[in-house]
């Protein structure tokens, strides 16, 4: 071949090959960026995600981060310590709960599976963020670091107010920021001694402890029928079914039969002509069985739903989900009953507080979390958690409507113990049987002040025919400690 | 002592493979020849120096002779091969060897760490496969026509799907695992089971199916050939159950497809094509073929509303690589056990957590780069066969990579692809050691064209011819015979 065509060949075999090169540029340019989206994802989980995602409670290596690190303390938002450590001569240590039973459920213990803030937040309790020339001094030396401090949202004032009002009773109390989610207060009671959760456990283990569910945390576990608190939910589905709600009026005769069940108003009470404000202030079953007849189960099932019944709860800690059955394939002659907050409806403390906060947050659910924020053992901020809203739920005008009625509980209704000057409060009462001989569980759920909310309180009391001590008492001494 | 010697090795490892890393991208960047081949000789140092501090902190943490000698058989076997590899093949493309072999290193390092036997067991089908690989070069070299046999690689590759359906439990037949029957298993005496994954060696046939039927012609009939065996291949691993497989066999086509027409329209047409039956499919047959997809695409979104069941895979690769921090948390001192399945599809979490999430980012550089090698060599190569055959194997490669990492760091949803050369797996280090003696082969077959080119126009050159030179009668004809 001449050197004239060989070259001219080269030439155009050259540029051919060019255009067919094209494409594939193409494709690897747009491989390149998503391999870059994917390093940046990595990074991505590394710097913001990672430390959340380890913490969970399902992350069983962090059981080998004890190997070198001191577990830390745990400290109250007020600054008090409420676990350290206690150290041996030998150097080995048992872990402290200078305030004992107060905090048994809130803040756990550390052995057994861990419990409360001990489980959850076990992974910053086991990781060390002191000076970095310290942490690699101890490393060469294979000596254990200083673990981090957990700086909890739980308020003393409130705890002991809490602790002390619920007494001998047997139930529990939560208190919450309903704009915020941070929980101030958790009390269960029967309660136990952490610094003795070895004897505990044994007792517990081997049937012999005074009391067997004493290490249940009653605030997040313990289910119980809502009773009257759950015609809030009823009143809303009403709302929501109904605009012309304001005019509905019923004739309370203290007893009614609806769908072939005869309902009873509590000491079968006669309310009269009520409004669905005063059904609400006196906590008529009558006027709310009357209602109930009326309602879409389909819809009010999904309002339950909505509200996290049958659902996973937002919140970090062990729970157990509260239950609501009724749907529109139900039979009938369960509608009176459920409406009302009795049959086989079931819910947590934590979770009717969560409900009552949605009402006090203007319709938005926050999550609600004890762990404020992590510093290093010698107070130097690590991580801050910021509050963070679940979903809107209900509309703000919905949950203002259902504040205004809510308050007539405590201006005229049952829960008038709560009626003074020094706050506001809007809430809502609760009788809930739990068995056939008529014993109740009494139940208050409410926020203060209704203007500008700062507090919601949820109490549960077992039993409470039989201690003689009513939660609405109890929720009293809270706010009052907290306005005082 | 022992601390301090292997946290000293474990930060020296880090910053030796970063200068890895990055002389795997700068090699690109040296057109001078001796500069390149400096780079790739101080890759080789790298590779070494890694691969002691990495057994030797093993042996540290475990004083178990074994590993020695295990550490002692690699040697010997990457010195071997890398002296007489390049002896045979000079004009093989070292950046590629030396990336396979880091690859391989990091694979035996992490399975001697997690499962002695795996280790030996993938350093011995590592070995073997290479030894009988290599003469896939030699092979190529000899003129053989491969890509007139279009139809016979299309025919066989869909037969060898077929066979996972044999039943029973004879000779060889079919296994089910993972809800998807995409295993053979051959029963040999002593009660020996070998089990392959024929998907992973059909989609070597399949690129040389595509690359050799779209060589011939782009046609619009022979598109429409290479479609309709494209879906019968990808149809037969749907019913497998196999849809990580299908998608892999997908995107090769449709990129391939794409790069031979040059035709944006033929790669729309295909996807919307795939959207409108996989439509069709999901309403058809959600029950049978979409349950555990749906399960996994479940898993990705929100693993954490299941961690116990079925979010429990994906939630322990994410505790691994979070656990274990950015630089790790030393070899023996994670807890990569945690992990299911750590020692194939997981592997990548397994060596984030004790190697560190960075090391595990150069390791998806050292991935990229050899993704970049293989485009490299079919940019370079001027025959349509194998451009479109070293683009095929490049996608190939290349996609795994994503399902795999993308799949364990939840960037997508978990598909059970294996990260191939690092993984354990007999069809996976098999098949991909084949797919880089090929690429080899190719690179062989380009630089030796390309060189043949180049001592012409020096001839030209040499002989002061100008182009302005007029070429005689007799050379005009010639001109026209040749064109």
């Amino acid at each position: 071949m001449n050197p004239r065509s060989f070259l001219q060949r080269e030439k155009r075999r050259g540029e051919q090959n060019k255009i067919a090169n094209r494409p594939i540029l193409l494709v690897t340019y747009v491989i390149t960026g998503i391999f870059l989206l994917m390093i940046g994802y990595i990074c991505k989980f590394m710097i913001v995600d990672s430390q959340t995602v380890i913490a969970n409670s399902y992350n069983t290596r962090q059981d080998k981060l004890a190997e070198r690190v001191i577990r830390g303390d745990i400290v109250s938002g007020d600054g008090v310590v409420l676990a350290t450590n206690q150290y041996a001569d030998d150097g080995s240590y048992t872990r402290y709960y200078p305030y004992g039973n107060m905090y048994a459920h809130a803040v756990g213990y550390d052995k057994y599976g861990k419990s409360g803030v001990e489980l959850t937040a076990n992974y910053y309790l086991l990781t060390s963020n002191a000076n970095i020339f310290e942490r690699t001094a101890k490393a060469l030396q294979e000596e254990k670091n200083m673990g981090d401090t957990i700086v909890t949202t739980l308020d003393t004032r409130l705890q002991t107010a809490a602790y002390n009002a619920l007494g001998e009773g047997r139930g529990a109390v939560v208190v919450m920021e309903p704009d915020t989610g941070k929980v101030l207060a958790m009390v269960s009671k029967p309660d136990f001694d952490p610094n003795n959760i070895d004897d505990v456990w044994q007792a517990v283990s081997d049937g012999t402890a005074w009391d067997n569910s004493i290490l249940l945390n009653r605030a997040t576990q313990g289910l119980y029928p809502p009773g009257s608190t759950f015609k809030v939910l009823t009143a809303l589905e009403y709302m929501r079914e109904n605009s012309n709600w304001e005019g509905y009026h019923f004739n309370c005769q203290g007893e009614d039969t609806f769908n072939n069940v005869t309902i009873h108003c509590y000491n079968s009470t006669v309310h009269g002509e009520v409004s669905l404000a005063d059904s609400v202030a006196y906590s008529c079953n009558t006027s709310f069985a009357n209602i109930g007849t009326t309602l879409n189960m389909d819809s009010f099932h999904k309002l339950c739903e909505d509200f996290l019944f049958n659902q996973n709860l937002p919140y970090g800690g062990t729970y157990t989900k509260s239950s609501f059955i009724l749907n529109g394939s139900s039979d009938k002659s369960l509608i009176p009953q459920t409406v009302i907050g009795q049959g086989d409806t079931q819910i947590s403390p934590l979770h009717n507080a969560l409900i009552m906060s949605t009402m006090a947050n203007g319709g938005v659910m926050m999550k609600p979390y004890l762990v404020d924020s992590i510093e290093n053992y010698q107070g130097v901020n690590v991580k801050r958690f910021s509050p963070s809203a679940y979903k809107r739920i209900i509309s703000a005008d919905e949950a203002a409507q259902m504040t205004e009625l809510m308050k007539g509980v405590i201006t005229y209704g049952t829960g008038s113990v709560l009626n003074t000057d020094a706050y506001t409060v809007a809430g809502k009462t609760g009788t809930a049987e739990y068995n056939s001989e008529g014993k109740s569980h009494s139940w208050f759920v409410g926020f203060s002040n209704v203007e500008n909310p700062d507090i919601v309180v949820s109490v549960v009391i077992e039993d409470a025919d039989t201690s003689g001590i009513r939660a609405v008492n109890v929720a009293k001494q809270i706010f009052d400690a907290y306005y005082q | 002592m022992i601390t301090v010697i292997t946290i000293i090795s474990q930060y020296i490892g880090i910053v030796l493979l970063t200068i890895y890393g990055w002389l795997c991208f700068s090699v690109f960047r040296s057109t001078d020849k001796t500069v390149r081949e400096r780079k790739l000789t101080k890759q080789i140092i790298l590779i070494f120096a890694v691969h002691f501090l990495w057994y030797l902190t093993l042996f540290l943490k475990t004083e178990s002779i074994k590993i020695l000698i295990l550490y002692g058989a690699q040697i010997l076997m990457a010195v071997l091969y890398m002296v007489l590899y390049h002896r045979y093949y000079p004009r093989s493309s070292r950046l590629i060897t030396n990336n396979m072999c880091i690859l391989l290193l990091f694979g035996y390092t992490m399975l001697t760490r997690l499962n002695f036997s795996l280790a030996i067991k993938q350093f011995l089908i590592a070995t073997v496969t290479q030894i009988l690989v290599s003469f896939i070069p030699w092979i190529m070299l000899q003129k053989l026509e491969l890509r007139k046999h279009y139809y016979l690689y299309g025919i066989l590759g869909i037969l060898t799907l077929l066979t996972v359906f044999i039943p029973g439990n004879g000779l060889i037949h079919g296994i089910s695992q993972y809800g998807a029957r995409n295993w053979l298993a051959f029963e040999l005496p002593y009660d020996i089971t070998i089990s392959l994954q024929p998907s992973e060696f059909v989609k070597i046939l399949f690129v040389f199916f595509v690359a050799s039927i779209l060589a011939k012609s782009t046609e619009f009939r022979q598109v429409m050939i290479a479609t309709g065996f494209a879906a019968a291949h990808i149809g037969v691993l749907v019913l497998e159950k196999d849809l990580g497989g299908a998608l892999i066999f997908f995107v090769i086509y449709v990129t391939m497809l794409y790069v031979a027409t040059r035709r944006p329209l033929y790669f729309f047409g295909c996807l919307s094509g795939v959207c409108v039956l996989g439509g069709f499919a999901f309403l058809l047959f959600r029950k049978q073929l979409f349950q555990h997809v749906m399960v996994r695409v479940q898993n990705w979104l929100n693993p954490w509303a299941d961690v116990d069941n079925s979010g429990y895979q994906i939630a322990q690769s994410l505790f691994a690589i979070g656990s274990g921090g950015w630089f790790g948390s030393g070899l023996m001192d994670g807890m990569p056990e945690k992990i299911p399945v750590r020692e194939s599809d997981f592997i990548f979490s397994a060596i984030a957590e004790e190697m560190g999430v960075f090391t595990a980012l150069i390791l998806i550089l050292i991935c990229f780069s050899v993704f970049i090698g293989f485009i490299d060599i079919a940019m370079r190569s001027k025959h349509i066969f194998y451009k479109n055959m070293a683009f095929g194997f490049a996608v190939c490669y290349i996609f795994q990579i994503l399902l795999n990492i993308g799949g364990a760091t939840k960037f997508i949803p978990s598909t059970g692809v294996t990260l191939p050369l690092v993984s354990y797996g007999l069809s996976s280090v098999t098949s991909t050691l084949i797919i880089f003696q090929i690429i080899q082969g190719i690179n062989i077959i380009t630089t030796r064209e390309a060189e043949k080119i180049e001592r012409e126009k020096e001839k030209i050159l040499l002989a002061g011819e100008s182009p302005e030179f007029s070429p005689t009668g007799k050379a005009k004809r010639r001109a026209k015979q040749n064109s």
